[in-house]
């Protein structure tokens, strides 16, 4: 491979991939993992029916091809982002060549970032061809054709046009006025993590609908619900961790001002409520048709205590991303014990006391390595 | 003014700092010391942003014991300092003036004194690092802390404004009774004007010139 190609990855596409490792492991998560084998089915025949059902139902093809533009959109904004970056002005030498081989490389670059959801859709391109499905496989290739080139050409654009490097920005900056520190916190969500949070939403939200509301039978097994969506909630560890880094990177100035603990706290505590809104109204719905006061209660109780641990923790040391993601299995393993012994809600007190403990312990005494 | 008791700071196996004990009175302090001695680490421990061993009182107040009312006291501006790209430097001396209770007026007069109105309504993301760093003593003198820490004021800092910088502190000196501890590798422009004493960091411990 050639030094500018090796640049080039080297410089862009491990970035975007270390970067959103964690949005990659969880979707791994939820498209692997989670799907185990019931009723008979395992893997393999739940996503070959996702991809025929993908081909065969228009809305939820739309719906798919919005997500993958989406990812699409996250690509660029990645790299206006980074050519934007002062650090990374040397790249402005790797595009002093000829257009039409900067277009090429640039093409290669984001043929590379479209990887996963391109392994995709060649997955459901070769179940269409199985089917004969021909005006669904062109509407794919059409599609994929688009989102590279047109891809391609958005970032050599970006590279002759410096001024417009702002455009690419998507949706552009969250405009909440900044007064408290909560809001700053979401303002990052709003900024940078929206497709995770949209991503993490979803999975949480849907699983509730999913388990919880069964017309047929009414009220359904709240262990087996807890245990599914504890699993979707833990999905946040990855947002919690992308914001404490860049509060470590962006707000360490924030530590030396005159804050009290207790409101440090209930900053947190606030925000975190706030991001868990999708879920409450999910659950506001489903009660008290399919989940009691009390339990719905408790489901609230029990997310907010998950996130204030999970964020709380980042304060004893700064994990790295690997091992954050292995106390999150660890907690998730205690949950799934905890859910078969029936101390549910003295658990959710527990994590929250601990949360609360770690924070008042640890906040001034720690320090980023 | 300052103490500092029996004060270590370590990394692993490594001794950054070791102050048995130290106590500075009132005035304009020049942090000096050679690259790496650990005077950023020591103007951080003083601003409480980052964790030690032993005891540091300012005015009476203990770090540990008081942390908030101690940060009410101290008040910081990093060598290199970082915002969020996406706010603009109005929020940002806005959430300030909250935090600190400080008045609009003083810091119209601080954006006035230091050139920085024309950048008040644009992104941090779009400040060149002279800029930033404008911002950040801005920051630092939002309120009345009785001790302002400057990390190399004079990084990236351009003329104009670094002239500035005497006055501003004797000003603070007369108004708000605030005291000064900067590091620099150079004196500040015009420092004549206003009495400094030297401190040395060597050998991971603070000597102070008299």
């Amino acid at each position: 491979m050639s030094i500018t190609k090796t640049i080039l990855i080297k410089s862009l596409v491990k970035p975007f991939y270390r970067q959103n490792a964690g949005l990659f492991a969880f979707l791994v998560f939820i498209m692997v993992a989670a799907v185990g084998r019931a009723n008979g089915v395992g893997l393999l025949e739940y996503h070959l029916s996702l991809m025929e059902g993908i081909m065969t139902n228009r809305p939820f093809l739309l719906f798919v091809l919005a997500a993958w533009l989406l990812y699409a959109l996250k690509c660029a904004q990645f790299m206006a982002v980074t050519l934007r970056n002062r650090d990374y002005g040397f790249l402005s030498l790797v595009f002093l060549k000829k257009q039409l081989p900067v277009f090429g490389m640039l093409l290669l670059v984001q043929v590379l970032f479209l990887l996963p959801i391109l392994a995709y859709a060649f997955l459901a391109i070769w179940v269409a061809l199985v089917h004969h499905w021909w005006p669904h496989i062109g509407l794919l290739i059409i599609f994929f054709l688009l989102i590279s080139f047109g891809g391609a050409y958005l970032y050599q654009r970006l590279i002759n046009h410096p001024e417009k490097r702002r455009v690419a920005h998507i949706g552009g900056t969250t405009r909440i006025t900044a007064k408290q520190y909560w809001v700053f916190l979401l303002r990052c969500i709003g900024n940078y993590h929206k497709i995770l949070f949209v991503v993490i939403k979803c999975a949480t939200c849907l699983t509730l609908f999913g388990f919880l509301y069964d017309p047929g039978h009414g009220r359904s097994n709240l262990e087996m619900v807890i245990l599914f969506y504890s699993f979707a909630v833990l999905g946040h560890g990855v947002l919690i961790y992308s914001i404490r880094a860049w509060e470590e990177s962006r707000m360490a100035f924030y530590r030396g001002l005159p804050v009290s603990m207790t409101r440090r706290f209930l900053h947190y505590g606030w925000f975190h409520l706030l991001v868990l809104i999708p879920e409450m109204v999910t659950i506001r719905w489903l009660t008290p048709v399919y989940i009691g006061y009390g339990d719905a209660g408790l489901f609230i109780f029990f997310s907010w205590s998950i996130l204030l641990f999970l964020n709380s923790i980042l304060f004893i040391q700064f994990f790295k991303k690997f091992d954050y993601l292995k106390i999150v299995t660890g907690l998730f393993l205690v949950i799934f014990m905890v859910d078969l012994t029936g101390v549910f809600p003295v658990f959710c007190g527990c994590l929250f006391l601990f949360s609360g403990y770690c924070f008042f312990r640890h906040y001034y005494r720690f320090e980023k390595p | 003014m300052l103490r500092l008791l029996n004060v270590k700071k370590e990394y692993g196996e490594r001794v950054i700092l070791s102050v048995p004990d130290l106590m500075l009175t009132g005035g304009i302090y020049w942090l000096q010391g050679a690259n790496g001695s650990g005077k950023t680490t020591l103007l951080k421990m003083i601003a409480g942003l980052i964790p030690f061993s032993g005891d540091i009182d300012l005015n009476g107040m203990n770090q540990h014991r008081n942390p908030l009312e101690y940060r009410r006291l101290v008040s910081s501006a990093e060598a290199e300092p970082a915002y969020p790209v996406f706010l603009t430097g109005r929020e940002l001396i806005r959430f300030y003036q909250e935090i600190r209770i400080a008045t609009t007026e003083q810091a119209d007069r601080l954006i006035d004194q230091l050139g920085f109105g024309q950048f008040l309504s644009t992104p941090i993301g779009t400040y060149s690092s002279g800029m930033i760093k404008r911002l950040s003593l801005l920051l630092a003198f939002i309120g009345r802390a009785k001790l302002i820490l400057l990390d190399e004021p004079l990084a990236t800092l351009d003329g104009e404004v670094a002239i500035l910088l005497p006055d501003l502190m004797r000003d603070y000196q007369r108004s708000f009774d605030t005291s000064f501890i900067f590091s620099s590798h150079s004196s500040l422009p015009g420092s004549e004007k206003i009495p400094i004493k030297e401190l040395l960091v060597h050998d991971q411990s603070i000597h102070l010139n008299v």
